[in-house]
């Protein structure tokens, strides 16, 4: 029996690549292993260090070394952050290097910047990767790009079974899912499920099945992860297309492992129509579930196909598939106009359907403001009590100062909200330009 | 019959004699009670008694607590807590944080990798795992581990949080939910309206005392004439500062006689010119407090917070009349479909209560009448385990 540290997001954070993790450190650890978890974050991980940081990167080689070996969940953000670039990226780098020459470390790659940066920062990361004692993706083209990125040999990366580890969350079948999940009749359901973030493509599915013209449905479900603009924008745009395209249906929800798989269950055919991926989880989660699926050639997604993916390179093709799926004969492209009239009917209903977007973009001004979290005195805690009370002693000799000033920028945030919120109902009334 | 085959595992964020806690005290309770009728149980907790700290008070590992296994995991409290304030400022003032927010909030708390990996490995030997209150890491860790086999008791507020968006997973991917009242039911509903897990509402299980002595009770603590007791924790949250304010203004004021004895954990904080009217017992035994149920003229519930209220019970158990915070939608059903007790909805109509108090003690005594009749009607454990049973067999198999 090895001891094993596996470093990763961890449960109870709910992403891909911790619930990866998850299943991995769950079937080691069954095939006899004393495994541990080091996360970035505090979680039900074992240890958590601020990995992002240098100094996190740092106190991990004091962790790894009471282990034999190590596995890391290999994404840039857990060592990175944003930037793979600059000074604190090559410290980083080096920090890395140390690692792998201080304990073996396994590579579990699920994203990439290995060719990113100056030539210090490519230099280290090769070293990084080479002295791994091993080094895993899940398809081939990721084997080709990462060989092409850091010119290691292709034979240097092992090609392992994205879902090795998984296990289905719902022992449902098909109708009694769609029961749980309020479908009525006997539709063909159409679906993709995730994370609402614009690279996953589901806007462009949408679109799809809009023109294929297809009687069926289609549900997106998923839920925005943060409200940066550019999320809160994309996903009013689904909403917007699920609101005027018939059979189609946004479930804007966070669910439960046992629903997403409810919902691939009840699926007859998963849609994964990204726009840039690496790997996919899902497509592992309807091969348990036997759905098929309709992948995009992008990544090493083709690499995870199964005999029944049918992948598509673009938005006819993807047409095209959402009808012979759904066993329906080419009919004509109900948006495609063949007069002056109807070109000018179909700009103006596109141009409406957008206005939907428009207004909320000038919500997204109340929006972010009401985003904006509260001004506040840090608390003068720490989890070592000699900091705790060094910081309680600078609190009570500068909150008599502090204070007023902290509650009067609060009000004026308060009150800024409202104002602004006031305007922009008065805009929507129209008794208000919404310019002013 | 089916077979009360497998084994069903309870996890409580804490557990043990000395623990105070509402939702504790049910899962504990519900554990003995099925160990009692055949079930192997085994509770899964943690190593912490106090749920301000959740340092760890009790060794950890196996240990036999009559018909229990009960297996203990350390906490680990190594984050500083900024997360968590800062969200909950966010949170309080009706804001939505983000999900990567929340999770922050979530995971900013005492956390028990231990038992998570136990339950990572051991999941699949048990037939269900039954957990709660909500609000607890321990909880979430269950539900995330092990949804398939999760029943949860969330105990609900309907507060704030109960409302984050990191919740409905928790709600719709269990295997079942056990509720303690409609009310709460029908707030469950509210916050995953679209879908949740399979429901029963099977209330709490409560076990009258053999006697209550209220004489024993006045000698033993020199207590004379009418008064008004609160049993409970002693904390804002639980609306013990707004009951000490309005007894003060209904003192100080209205300037009536009337004593308040209080007994439970917690700082008072009892103000000096209130100190000659109230009565501050600390943590009394079981007895002794069900003697003070008896005693006292009317038992006050200030709490807004309830998922079943066991001291409502216990007050009409031992005959006496409740008042009720008509905030809590679970007391004040309580309240209406007993009809053993006053409810309040601020302040002045407190006031009013302590009034007809001091002014009506018979009258206000004869409210207790049906009380005791709507607690031995509706729980009663045998009749709350038939109903946990009843559930285990249709949603779990060994």
């Amino acid at each position: 029996m090895s001891r094993l540290l596996v470093v990763s997001p961890y449960a109870p954070y709910r992403d891909g690549i911790a619930a990866y993790a998850v299943q991995e450190v769950r079937w080691l650890r069954a095939a006899g292993d004393d495994v541990e978890v080091l996360s970035p974050l505090p979680s039900a991980a074992h240890h958590h260090l601020p990995l992002g940081r240098v100094r996190g990167a740092v106190a991990l080689l004091r962790v790894a070394r009471r282990y034999d070996r190590v596995v890391v969940q290999y994404h840039p953000a857990l060592f990175f952050g944003r930037s793979s670039n600059g000074p604190t990226a090559l410290l980083t780098w080096a920090v890395l290097v140390l690692l792998v020459r201080l304990v073996p470390v396994e590579l579990r790659i699920h994203e990439t910047n290995f060719g990113v940066g100056r030539l210090p920062h490519r230099v280290l990361s090769r070293r990084f990767l080479a002295g791994a004692s091993d080094r895993t993706v899940h398809t081939t083209a990721e084997r080709t790009r990462l060989a092409a990125e850091s010119g290691l040999a292709e034979e240097r990366f092992r090609l392992i079974d994205h879902g090795r580890s998984f296990r289905t969350h719902t022992m449902l079948d098909r109708p009694t899912a769609r029961r749980e999940l309020g479908i009525d009749g006997d539709p063909f359901v159409f679906l993709s499920i995730g994370f609402l973030q614009e690279h996953k493509g589901f806007d462009r599915a949408l679109e799809a099945f809009g023109r294929s013209g297809v009687d069926a449905e289609y549900h997106v479900v998923g839920s925005a992860r943060v409200d940066a603009p550019d999320i809160l924008a994309h996903v009013h745009r689904l909403r917007t297309l699920c609101a005027t395209i018939p059979g189609a249906f946004l479930h804007d929800r966070y669910v439960s492992d046992a629903e997403f798989d409810m919902w691939i269950r009840a699926a007859d055919m998963v849609v994964l129509p990204y726009r840039e991926i690496w790997s996919s989880g899902v497509i592992e989660r309807c091969a348990l579930a036997g759905t098929p699926t309709i992948v995009r050639r992008v990544g090493g997604l083709e690499d995870q196909a199964g005999p029944t993916t049918r992948l598509i390179d673009d938005d006819d093709e993807l047409v095209a598939a959402l009808r012979d799926a759904a066993g329906t004969s080419e009919v004509a492209d109900m948006d495609a106009p063949t007069n002056r009239t109807e070109a000018q009917a179909l700009v103006r209903e596109r141009a409406a359907a957008r206005a939907g977007v428009e207004v909320r973009s000038t919500n997204e001004a109340v929006e972010a403001l009401r985003l904006l979290p509260p001004i506040m005195l840090p608390l003068p805690t720490s989890p070592r009590p000699w900091v705790t009370r060094i910081k309680r002693v600078i609190h009570r000799l500068t909150a008599w100062q502090l204070s007023p000033l902290v509650e009067q920028v609060a009000e004026l945030q308060r009150r800024t909200v409202a104002a602004a919120e006031s305007l922009d109902a008065q805009a929507a009334a129209g008794s208000v330009d919404r310019r002013a | 019959m089916t077979a009360r085959t497998g084994t069903i595992a309870f996890v409580p964020p804490r557990f043990g004699a000395e623990v105070v806690g509402g939702a504790e005290a049910v899962l504990a309770e519900v554990a003995a009670g099925l160990a009692g009728r055949g079930w192997q149980v085994e509770i899964l907790t943690t190593c912490a008694r106090d749920h301000y700290t959740w340092a760890n008070h009790y060794p950890p590992g196996v240990e036999r607590n009559d018909d229990v296994t009960v297996r203990r995991f350390p906490t680990v409290v190594d984050t500083p807590g900024e997360n968590r304030w800062r969200v909950h400022q966010l949170i309080s003032a009706r804001r939505r944080p983000t999900i990567t927010e929340q999770q922050l909030w979530l995971n900013d708390t005492f956390r028990c990798p231990r038992l998570f990996e136990h339950l990572l490995d051991h999941a699949s030997d048990y037939r269900a795992i039954v957990t709660g209150p909500y609000l607890a890491w321990t909880t979430f860790a269950t539900a995330t581990a092990a949804p398939d086999r999760t029943i949860l008791m969330p105990c609900l507020h309907d507060e704030p949080e109960v409302f984050l968006d990191v919740y409905e997973p928790m709600l719709s991917g269990a295997r079942g939910i056990w509720f303690l009242s409609d009310p709460e039911r029908d707030l469950a509903q509210r916050v995953v309206p679209s879908r949740t897990a399979r429901t029963e509402v099977v209330g709490a299980p409560i076990v009258p005392p053999p006697r209550h002595d209220p004489d024993r009770f006045r000698t033993r603590h020199g207590i004379d004439g009418p008064f008004v007791l609160y049993a409970g924790r002693r904390e804002a949250g639980k609306g013990w500062g707004r009951l000490l304010d309005a007894f003060g203004t209904a003192v100080r004021r209205e300037g009536l006689h009337l004593h308040l004895v209080t007994a439970g954990v917690g700082d008072a904080s009892i103000p000096e010119d209130l100190a000659p009217f109230v009565t501050d017992l600390g943590f009394l035994d079981e007895d002794d407090r069900n003697d003070a149920f008896a005693a006292a003229t009317a038992c006050i519930q200030p709490s807004a917070l309830e998922s079943f209220s066991r001291v409502v019970m216990e007050s009409w158990l031992a005959g006496t009349t409740v008042i009720a915070n008509a905030g809590s939608a679970v007391v004040s059903w309580h309240v209406e479909r007993s009809g053993a007790g006053l409810t309040y909805r601020n302040d002045e109509e407190l006031v009013e209560c302590f009034r007809l108090v001091a002014e009506k003690p018979d009258l206000v005594g004869s409210l207790a009448a049906p009380g005791r009749d709507y607690v031995i009607d509706h729980y009663l454990p045998e009749r709350v385990f038939d109903a946990m049973e009843a559930t285990l067999f249709d949603w779990t198999t060994p």
